[in-house]
């Protein structure tokens, strides 16, 4: 063993530290293999298609959740047994008994209780006037929770309490007899509700026409005991667009002439755009949206160019009568010639500025049924660009726009533009909209650069016409 | 959803035709206004064979100029080699208004042009015609008398003499003036039998009597010379000629040249069929058809000979040539 052990540390001592010489040359071997080498997939030598990847991951994600989560509700929805047929009788008109203070919670004790339910006309038409407000068109209830252990007792009381106050009344309570709720089987509602512990009354107003499972989407949510007085669930849109731009340019000069910039501010002349792509809109408040997606954007320039002075040569066929005298007829001449004619070429090329861009807008709306408005707010970032057309370079030839290094003259890069907008929706069916979008672009960093030495921004105005699809048939929807 | 993707098809279906339809690029050609090339319209001021001389031909009338001065107060005897001998009588002179030069400063300086080949009557675009009539000539003549640079003349009933050398002088040859006219809208310079003067055959002092030249004795020393009309009695055409659409009748000027007489036709314009003609060819005649054209500061030359004459239309086609070729070949018709 000692020997075993003496060989193994020989072993060891001898090697532990040895470097075996690198051949010459290898390093260098190992570098022009290394540049050389092509990756397995063309792309993934361009960085801008990994912004193009990420951009489209993003929104594939955020569709597939926003109907994930649609789907989720609807699943959830079929599986509730209440049938709706049992809601159709609910009051289209709020009463006086309904018209209860938004922030009024029934959480007292017995007493407090009591004394709300026997004085109950005299506070209900004191709060009318506030809870009117409050309260939607169809005079639901908003943001009344049951929410004690006494939930039973105190429906119970409540109800007793109006019933004996005004028949009227008591028929639009929703847990009287002519209410969306069977008759015969409120009480146990009553008690499905106190099980469930959260109920949300405006959730049944809302619901009582068309689908009472929210209340049991509520449960499977399992807000036990939380009070969420304006709790809205949000709502999620697709929205499709296109717009046409109008669109103008600023040159900015980095060490060219100015000759060489009048030339090229006198040779281009923008010549509009047009912008069109998809976003999905999410509400983060009753108002408030926020929105983002992907966009194509094509800027139109028209480039003149002349040529120096040409003579072109032309064949023409002239015709001529000839009066020939002498008692002869006159004779017709056609006679093919040629015309040379000078000038200079005029060459015109509709140079085409694209961009792949991610709005991020924020947007206020608000409004009725049927039209609303909105503000939108925000920036707009380049992803890549690429470009189409020629101009001029420093020696005043003719060049390629181009954002490849190869042959170009322009660099693509990224920038960003502040967006501002105004919105007219127009609800044309359950789920579907339509806006009209007067906006203004303004570039804020430069859209590209040329080799030459000069740098472009872009400003936009135009007009955006969309549709907008709403995703979760569920949400309250926005500014309502 | 059906309906959103409905909308958004369509819109993109829009949005993409209309991309599509947007053209890259357009090349035209853009002619200049106010070029002399692009012009291919005739004028129907009227044909000035004279100016267009003048704008095709300045450096040749000047170049050619005979200059040389006398005192007008002593007998003046102008001598160019021995091709030409002007005696002019003492205090012959007058100014244009009639009054006598009576300074103390006499000298009178002149300039004289002589032509005498069928080349020259091209140079100077002064046709042997009379209108449409057809001139044989000899030799034309024009001398300019000037003091101080105010132009003078010979006083009345005072005649010079002008000696011509011409080794082929006719006694058929008569006393032609030149005048500028204008018929219709044409401005033409022709040449008419003139009462100004007479012409001799001039002859040395041998008893042989050998031909010289021309003698004349005149008062006129504004264009004169020796003529004669062609026989009329032979058969004649009318004569169309027609150039491609950028000649003009302003630029453009084509003469007939006839082989065997000294005769040289500028032809007229028609503006209404673009044509340029003349009367009276001979019709077994052979002749040289000349257009010369001045466009912008280049010159055109085109030419065919043409040895029986018809009235069916003559096509030239001009071509650029220097000036120097031009002359060149002028001189050798």
């Amino acid at each position: 063993m000692p020997n075993e052990i003496n060989f193994d540390d020989f072993v060891k001592n001898s090697l532990h530290s040895h470097k075996s010489p690198v051949p010459n040359g290898l390093w260098d071997k190992i570098v022009a293999e290394k540049e050389t080498k092509k990756p397995v997939v063309f792309w993934w030598t361009d960085k801008r298609w990994y912004m193009v990847a990420a951009a489209c991951l993003l929104l594939i994600c955020g569709t597939c959740f926003v109907i994930s989560n649609k789907n989720n509700s609807e699943e959830v929805a079929t599986k509730s047994q209440v049938p709706s047929k049992q809601l159709k009788n609910t009051p289209s008109q709020p009463s006086k008994t309904e018209t209860i203070d938004n922030n009024t919670t029934l959480n007292s004790n017995d007493n407090s209780t009591n004394a709300i339910s026997s004085d109950s006309d005299s506070k209900i038409s004191e709060t009318d006037k506030t809870t009117n407000i409050g309260t939607n068109k169809e005079g639901s209830v908003k943001n009344v929770i049951f929410n004690t252990k006494r939930n039973e007792k105190r429906s119970a009381n409540t109800v007793n309490d109006t019933q004996l106050g005004n028949d009227k009344r008591q028929q639009q309570l929703p847990f009287t007899q002519n209410d969306g709720v069977a008759q015969d089987n409120s009480d146990n509602l009553v008690s499905k509700l106190a099980q469930a512990n959260t109920v949300s009354l405006s959730k049944l107003f809302n619901y009582n026409t068309k689908d009472i499972t929210s209340l049991k989407l509520k449960n499977q949510n399992k807000i036990f005991g939380l009070d969420c007085p304006n709790y809205k669930p949000s709502t999620w849109y697709l929205e499709a667009y296109g717009s046409a731009d109008y669109t103008m340019k600023n040159v900015f000069a980095y060490g060219v002439s100015n000759n060489y910039l009048q030339r090229i501010d006198s040779t281009t002349k923008m010549s509009g755009g047009f912008t069109f792509g998809l976003r999905v809109s999410k509400t983060i408040s009753d108002n408030f949206l926020l929105k983002s997606g992907l966009q194509y954007t094509q800027r139109n320039e028209q480039f003149t160019s002349k040529s120096d002075s040409i003579i072109t040569t032309t064949s023409v066929v002239t015709v001529r009568t000839i009066v020939r005298g002498g008692g002869l007829s006159d004779t017709t001449v056609r006679d093919t010639a040629t015309v040379q004619q000078i000038g200079y070429r005029k060459r015109v090329t509709n140079n085409q500025y694209k961009s792949l861009e991610i709005p991020l807008l924020l947007s206020y709306e608000n409004g009725n049924d049927k039209w609303h408005y909105a503000i939108n707010g925000g920036v707009i970032a380049n992803l890549t660009s690429w470009y189409q057309g020629e101009t001029l370079d420093t020696s005043f030839q003719l060049v390629p726009l181009s954002a490849k290094n190869t042959n170009g003259f322009y660099k693509s890069n990224l920038n960003l533009s502040l967006y501002a907008g105004l919105s007219i929706i127009r609800n044309i069916s359950e789920r579907l909209d339509i806006f009209a979008e007067p906006y203004f672009r303004y570039g804020i960093s430069n859209t590209n650069t040329s080799t030459a030495g000069y740098s472009q921004r872009f400003n936009a105005a135009g007009l955006t016409l969309g549709v907008r699809y709403k995703l979760n048939s569920k949400g309250s929807g926005v500014g309502n | 959803m059906k309906q959103f993707l409905k909308y958004f098809l369509i819109t993109f279906a829009i949005v993409s035709t209309l991309n599509a339809c947007n053209k890259a690029m357009s090349d035209e050609f853009v002619s200049y206004n106010n070029n002399q090339l692009n012009d291919t319209i005739w004028t129907n001021s009227g044909y000035n064979s004279s100016s267009l001389n003048r704008i095709i031909f300045p450096e040749v009338t000047r170049n050619t100029t005979l200059v040389d001065s006398f005192d007008c107060q002593l007998e003046g005897k102008l001598s160019f080699g021995d091709s030409i001998q002007i005696s002019i009588p003492a205090n012959s002179c007058i100014y244009n208004n009639g009054s006598p030069i009576t300074s103390n400063s006499s000298i009178i300086k002149a300039e004289i042009t002589l032509l005498k080949k069928k080349g020259d009557f091209v140079k100077y675009a002064t046709p042997t015609t009379n209108i449409f009539t057809l001139l044989e000539a000899s030799n034309y003549c024009n001398i300019r008398l000037t003091k101080d640079g105010k132009e003078v003349s010979i006083a009345p009933n005072n005649q010079i003499k002008i000696k011509i050398k011409d080794s082929t002088a006719s006694s058929n040859m008569k006393f032609f003036a030149g005048n500028a006219i204008k018929y219709f809208k044409d401005s033409l310079f022709i040449w008419s039998p003139s009462n100004d003067g007479k012409v001799d055959v001039w002859k040395d002092n041998s008893s042989a009597g050998k031909t010289l030249g021309y003698e004349y004795t005149t008062n006129r020393i504004k264009w004169f010379g020796t003529a004669n009309y062609v026989d009329s009695n032979v058969a004649k055409t009318k004569l169309n000629v027609i150039l491609s659409p950028n000649f003009t009748n302003k630029n453009t000027t084509v003469f007939a040249v006839l082989k065997n007489s000294k005769t040289v036709i500028n032809l007229l314009s028609n503006n209404e069929n673009r044509t340029f003609f003349t009367f009276n060819i001979p019709v077994n005649a052979e002749f040289t058809l000349v257009a010369i054209a001045k466009i912008n500061n280049d010159y055109y030359l085109d030419s065919r000979v043409i040895k029986n004459a018809s009235s069916n239309p003559i096509s030239l086609s001009p071509y650029k040539k220097s000036l120097a070729f031009i002359l060149e070949f002028i001189d050798k018709l």
